[in-house]
């Protein structure tokens, strides 16, 4: 039920229980009766004017020409036995998963005036290749196992996969565990039973999310089970791909030595990044350091020093010690080149801080900056701003590292500035967490490469795989597809996107299961993985009966189902499948307009009627 | 007339009763003292020579409670008529004097001592015996269960035998039929000479291996590969060269071979166990202690040792501190514990009381001391330093520390001072004054710490006096009631005197409101109703810590009143005392001064500093290459190996990936030969896959896996960059569009 639906409902029921009141305590007490029934059915009609009547109605057969019954994975045996019992003479065939509809069977389908659909139906491939008559959609409920699944397939090292999705548990009171297996060993788990902690639903569904930070480096498959004592209901591949990730550029800028850029500059060396720092030392002097980079100028700040950088740290002392140019420099690489920028703010500040342009002048404090404010302790926290995205909060919830948007690049803002005090603790694990977020978070986006994406998201063997490629390239619109085992690879035509032209689409059945290569022209090879037939069974059957659903509606949509009266076979899917071959129709609006009409008249006439009476009686 | 045969035989028989009977108590005192002894020797530690008296006095109970050795020969004859129908009731005849009796009577003697002549003696206490026999047996084994009980939990204390080596089934040996290794563990363990068939070892630290292998046939070579580094040829005993023996000491860790003419078996762990040094607890005291004014000053000190073979020596070494500032002198003393160590006993709980007097320890002095070990292989382990403070009170009553001119608040300081000074004085002049003097005394000096106490109290926001008129008439007022109260030797609680506090408090306020000049003075009026206690400033005037402290004084300086007024000064002088310390202590710390930690330095202004010519200074610049220290190469290799051991190809794939699991394969190998018990399987499977000798299946990958997952440390999150979308400058478009109002491209 809606809102809509209640508020309706709510307020008919003030307005009933008004006019009854009314009624009640009205002095002229002939008809009272009448009149309080015409009340209620006003108000009644009224309110069923304003809600969306509709009752189930059994789908008559036979309205006009043969009917047929098409049988996909998944159907109930009883429920089609049930079927033909009550429709009988129907055809019957059936199109088992996997495989081909038998040729012959299409054309012999296309003469029919419906065709009802048993199963969870038919992939959106396989509609578009089919086209049959118009069709009602009996569903069978949802199987028990994992209904839904999502994990980033591709990771940078150190980051942590997580597994997410859903389960449906059916068998109630079974406890059942989900477990995430590798390198030999079990790397997560949870209980998504009666007894885990995480909440079932009634309807015996639970959200799991099972995660690790993988140790390797390349590609391997990590194991999702779902066991229930020592059975295992469900055991299915999550491949995942670690890459070592690009070294950065970092320039430190600050205005006085300081402990905190000494260790943040060790420790990105450690990591192979390039860091390059500038300390004031004096004026006009700087203390220049370079590590894992090659020596040069850093005085003045110019577009063509900052160019090879990916971020700048700075503090805001040092910020507001530049000249102009310097200034109009650092912004304009942020602004249209997307530099990242990372400001720490400290308590020299004068209340607020960032880079900006207003009016015709650089300011230090602009458009972009944030203002900082001190609790009755001294520390320093960042006011809440629209634009800026609250990286780290403290534990009265208030900013501490927040990012806002500026231009092309991101700045970020952080009030912490003795994060080395960590390391020195024995943190290490942490001063890396936390740089690292910081630093993805702000750091230039790379040269954009070939990129591709393949639907369906867990694509499987035998069927087919629509692969997008999103690139710059302008060379021939050719992939090259293939197993990781076989050696070889196909060569598959893309077709370019009529709106978007750095779109290309392409189509491919992957022949074994395991890791795929995709590979452009420019010759990056991007890896993906095809499961095995039954692969992710519980995901591909939702997905079948959602593409069915969708496939109908479209139909629908573009007219073609003539004689559909109401919402047609979309009903049922409303319902889950729980009335199977029956629709859902709306009631007319007119009847009940009439009845309203009827009685309001009936109240006014009534009321003249008395007026009159009264006249008559003095 | 008596005839002597009759009479001796049933003499003898008498004799015989009373030794069986002896017996008989002998057995079931012997049973219920064996299980008595056993039970309090397992479950209270008693001696086992205990068992001799208990023994004893379980004898003469039973022969107390059993007195079938009192048998009389009367009843000896009574037995006997009763037992052997022949001699027609008529042994008492035997007993009589031969002249007592009449002819007939004779006869019948006559006839019974014929009769009793053959008879075969019966055997009165034989079923007893048995009995007692049985017990005796069914103790032996309760208590024989006992003891193996009683022993079990002590092994568990230690390590396990180390000869039970997990008995995981061993593939046979190419060409060997069988093994016997005796190991002799070294002296310290105390455990016996073992013997074991199977090649797996784990042996004690310094023990002494022995191998003796039996071949299949004669073979002409046959020696040990340790590590894959280290050959030890065995030696053939005899003729057939079938029966081989090498020897050698348990020093390393690691794993070993056998080469049977160049058949090389599975590799087999060799686990050394090193023997732990002694770990000492001690339960008591705390690591810091002071024994404030009034208490015992004795410290009891619970030790507890623990050490796999056992402890062959501890001593607590204890340092007296006297003196202060420069003049302090040290003087250490080895305080042995009352026990013996035999070296036997791998755990005592040792507890011994220390008299703090008797070690010389005078007011002001402070003891340090630490416990160590020392176990049978030589290993000796101490604590951490201990602390006992004995305070010097003449300390407290210094000023010096008010001289120093820092924060210091001299009334309240000198008032607990005074309080503490004048108590002292009353005890002194008790035998003087007359009890109601020394009472009221007592009570008057109750007072004065009340009046002190409630100072404290302000500075915590409490609720008490406040404002300066009501203030004072509260004070007055407070104690006007109080010393009423105090005449009727109440005993005032907190809430009594809090609740006369504020009762108090509200008399002067009313009294502050009904001035006739404050007429018409909305702030004096709402002043005296308003209940400001706890407010802001109050609640932020200290830090926490500090709070606390003064709280912790409060409740001392309450001791202190509660024994004043009640006219116990001696029990009220420790509260004072420590009230007092605790008030020194926050003096000092008002004193002490702490930097802030992460400290920014302020910027320079260049435009003001260092204002001279530079130009011919040159910026330093620091140069650095990329070393990888933190995540070195190998590190790398064996995360790339991880991967790459999944795919079924990979051996195919190139030198490359090969070298990177060579790579693997040796930091596995030099792993395994430290901790084979962790890391010789996943070596194992590494060489089957490596080798690729057909055997090297999913499950040797998982071995692997694991074993190099084990490795690796916790992977950490580095920075880098996301890539781009390919968008045709689409976005850029976009977000130049909006930037622009003018709608120019």
């Amino acid at each position: 039920m809606t809102l809509w639906n209640y508020i309706v409902l709510g307020i008919s029921f003030v307005l009933l229980a008004w006019l009854v009141w009314e009624e009640l305590r009205r002095e002229n007490r002939s008809r009272r009766v009448a009149r309080v029934i015409a009340s209620v059915l006003s108000v009644g009609a009224l309110a069923c004017l304003m809600l969306p009547l509709t009752y189930m109605r059994r789908v008559e057969a036979g309205v006009g020409g043969p009917e047929g019954v098409l049988l996909t994975e998944g159907y109930v045996p009883d429920s089609v036995r049930q079927f033909l019992r009550r429709n009988p003479g129907r055809e019957v065939w059936e199109w088992p998963a996997g495989a081909a509809l038998p040729a012959g069977n299409g054309k012999a389908m296309a003469g029919l005036a419906k065709l009802h659909v048993f199963g969870y139906g038919l992939t959106k491939e396989q509609w578009a290749g089919f086209y049959p008559p118009p069709v009602v959609f009996h569903p069978s409920p949802e199987g028990a196992g994992v209904t839904a699944a999502d994990w980033k397939r591709k990771l940078v090292v150190g980051e942590r996969v997580k597994v997410q999705g859903r389960f449906l548990n059916r068998a109630a009171g079974a406890p059942v565990k989900l477990v995430l297996t590798g390198m030999g060993t079990t790397l997560d788990s949870m209980a998504a039973g009666p007894d885990g902690k995480e909440a079932l639903s009634p309807d015996g569904k639970a959200d799991f999310e099972l995660g690790t930070v993988p140790a390797q480096v390349g590609r391997s498959v990590y194991h999702l089970i779902a066991l229930s004592g020592s059975d295992t209901l469900e055991q299915e591949a999550v491949p995942v791909e670690v890459v070592a990730g690009k070294a950065l550029k970092i320039l430190l800028l600050a205005s006085s030595p300081d402990f905190e850029n000494t260790f943040l500059m060790n420790w990105l060396s450690k990591n192979g990044h390039g860091v390059a720092r500038r300390t004031a030392i004096s004026r006009g002097k700087y203390d220049k350091a370079f590590v894992n980079m090659p020596e040069g100028a850093l005085a003045p700040l110019s577009p063509s020093l900052l160019a090879p950088f990916d971020v700048v740290v700075a503090d805001a002392s040092a910020l507001s010690s530049f000249g102009p140019g310097e200034l109009t420099a650092l912004r304009r690489e942020v602004e249209e080149k997307g530099l990242g920028l990372i400001l720490k703010v400290d308590s020299a500040g004068k209340g607020e801080v960032g880079i900006g342009r207003s009016g015709s002048g650089e300011v230090g404090a602009g458009v972009v900056g944030v203002a900082m404010a001190k609790d009755s302790s001294q520390r320093l926290y960042i006011k809440e701003k629209p634009g800026l995205q609250a990286l780290l909060r403290d534990s009265l919830s208030r900013i501490v590292v927040g990012v806002s948007l500026y231009g092309a690049g991101k700045i970020v803002f952080t009030t912490l500035n003795t994060t080395y005090s960590q390391v020195l603790s024995g943190g290490g694990k942490q001063y890396a967490a936390y740089w690292s977020g910081v630093l993805r978070k702000a750091a230039r986006e790379g040269e954009p490469g070939e990129e591709w994406r393949m639907e369906p998201a867990l694509p499987r063997v035998g069927e087919p795989v629509r692969a997008w490629l999103q690139t710059t390239g302008t060379g021939l619109p050719q992939g090259y597809f293939g197993g990781e085992g076989t050696g070889g690879g196909r060569s598959v035509y893309l077709a370019q996107d009529r709106q978007l032209p750095f779109y290309w689409q392409g189509r491919y059945w992957p022949e074994e299961a395991g890791w795929q290569f995709a590979r452009g022209l420019a010759g990056d090879t991007s890896w993906w993985y095809a499961w095995p037939a039954g692969g992710w069974g519980g995901v591909h059957r939702g997905e079948r009966s959602k593409e069915t659903l969708e496939y109908m509606a479209e139909r629908k949509v573009d007219g073609e189902e003539g004689r559909s009266n109401g919402a047609g076979g979309m009903g049922v899917a409303a319902n889950g499948g729980s009335v199977p071959g029956a629709e859902l129709v709306a009631i007319p609006k007119g009847w009940f307009y009439v009845v309203f009409l009827l009685c309001v008249l009936f109240l006014w006439a009534e009321r003249k009627m008395e007026g009159m009476n009264g006249r008559i009686v003095r | 007339m008596a005839l002597p045969g009759g009479k001796n035989k049933l003499l003898s028989l008498q004799k015989r009763w009373k030794a069986e009977s002896f017996a008989y108590c002998l057995l079931l005192s012997l049973a219920v003292s064996l299980l008595t002894t056993t039970l309090l020797h397992v479950g209270w530690g008693w001696p086992l020579w205990t068992g001799a008296p208990i023994l004893t006095g379980c004898y003469l109970s039973a022969l107390f409670l059993f007195p079938y050795w009192r048998v009389t020969l009367a009843e000896v004859a009574r037995y006997l008529d009763k037992q052997v129908p022949e001699l027609e009731e008529s042994c008492g005849l035997l007993l009589q004097p031969a002249g007592q009796l009449g002819s007939l009577e004779k006869l019948q003697a006559a006839r019974t001592e014929a009769r009793l002549e053959p008879l075969r003696a019966p055997r009165p206490l034989y079923k007893k015996l048995l009995s007692a026999g049985g017990w005796l047996v069914v103790a032996l084994l309760l208590s024989g269960g006992i003891g193996m009980a009683g022993r079990a939990p002590a092994l568990r204390g230690g390590r396990p035998a180390a000869g039970a080596v997990a008995a995981v089934a061993e593939k046979p040996t190419p060409g060997v039929r069988s093994v016997s290794i005796r190991v002799i563990p070294p002296a310290y363990t105390g455990r016996a000479v073992r013997r074991q068939e199977v090649f797996n070892l784990r042996v004690e630290e310094g023990g002494l291996l022995s191998w003796e292998v039996q071949t299949n046939g004669p073979v002409r070579s046959l020696q040990f590969i340790f590590n894959d580094s280290i050959h030890l040829a065995l030696q053939a005993v005899d003729q057939q060269h079938t029966l081989w023996r090498a020897s050698r000491p348990a020093v390393r860790s690691g794993f070993y071979q056998v080469d049977v003419e160049g058949r090389l078996s599975s590799l087999y762990t060799l686990e050394v166990i090193k023997d732990e040094p002694p770990r000492i607890t001690i339960q008591t005291p705390k690591p810091y202690t002071v024994i404030d004014y009034g208490e015992p000053t004795r410290v009891t000190l619970v030790v507890k040792l623990r050490d796999d073979y056992g402890i062959s020596d501890a001593t607590v070494v204890a340092t007296i501190a006297s003196g202060s500032g420069e003049a302090v002198k040290f003087k250490e003393q080895v305080i042995r514990w009352g026990k013996a160590f035999t070296g036997g006993q791998p755990a005592y709980d040792l507890q011994q009381t220390m008299d703090l007097t008797a070690l010389g320890l005078k007011p002001g002095d402070e003891l340090y001391f630490y416990c160590r070990a020392k176990d049978n292989h030589g290993q000796e382990s101490r604590t951490d330093m201990y602390i006992v403070a004995l305070p010097d009170t003449a300390q407290l009553m210094s000023l010096q520390g008010l001289t120093m001119g820092v924060d210091v608040k001299p009334e309240y300081f000198r008032s607990e001072r005074q309080i503490i000074i004048e108590t002292e004085q009353l005890l002194k002049e008790k035998d003087t004054i007359p009890v109601q003097e020394f009472n009221n005394r007592s009570n008057d000096l109750g007072i004065d710490q009340k009046l002190l106490r409630l100072r404290y109290g302000k500075f915590l926001g409490e609720e008490a006096e406040e404002g300066e008129p009501g203030g004072g008439a509260a004070a007055a007022g407070g104690d006007a009631r109080d010393s009423g109260r105090g005449a009727k030797a109440g005993a005032p609680g907190r809430a009594g005197a809090a609740g006369a506090g504020e009762k108090a408090g509200d008399a002067g306020r009313a009294g502050a409101v009904v001035k006739p000049g404050d007429f018409g003075d909305a702030a004096k009026i709402l002043d005296a109703y308003t209940d400001k206690h706890d407010n802001a400033e109050d609640a932020t005037y200290f830090e926490p810590a500090i709070k606390e402290q003064l709280k912790a004084t409060l409740t001392e300086m309450w001791g202190a009143e509660l024994r004043l007024r009640t006219y116990k000064p001696q029990e009220a002088l420790p509260y004072a005392y420590k009230a007092l310390r605790l008030l020194k202590d926050l003096q000092q710390r008002s004193r002490a001064y702490v930097a802030k930690t992460g400290m920014r330095v302020t910027p320079l202004d260049p435009a003001k500093r260092l204002a001279g010519k530079l130009d011919d200074i040159a910026p330093p610049v620091q140069r650095g290459v990329a070393e990888r220290g933190g995540s070195p190469a190998p590190e790398e290799a064996l995360r790339i190996a991880l991967a790459l051991l999944e795919r079924p190809g990979a051996l195919g794939m190139g030198r490359g990936s090969i070298e990177l699991l060579n790579e693997a394969m040796r930091r596995l190998g030099k792993e395994a030969s430290e901790r084979p018990g962790e890391y010789l399987a996943g070596y194992q499977a590494m060489r089957r896959i490596v080798e690729d000798a057909g055997g090297a299946g999913a499950a040797d990958v998982l071995l692997v896996q694991r074993a190099i997952r084990k490795l690796l440390p916790e992977t950490e999150a580095v920075p880098s960059a996301g890539r781009g979308h390919a968008d045709a400058g689409l976005s850029h478009l976009y977000f130049s569009h909006l930037n622009d109002p003018s709608g120019k491209p």
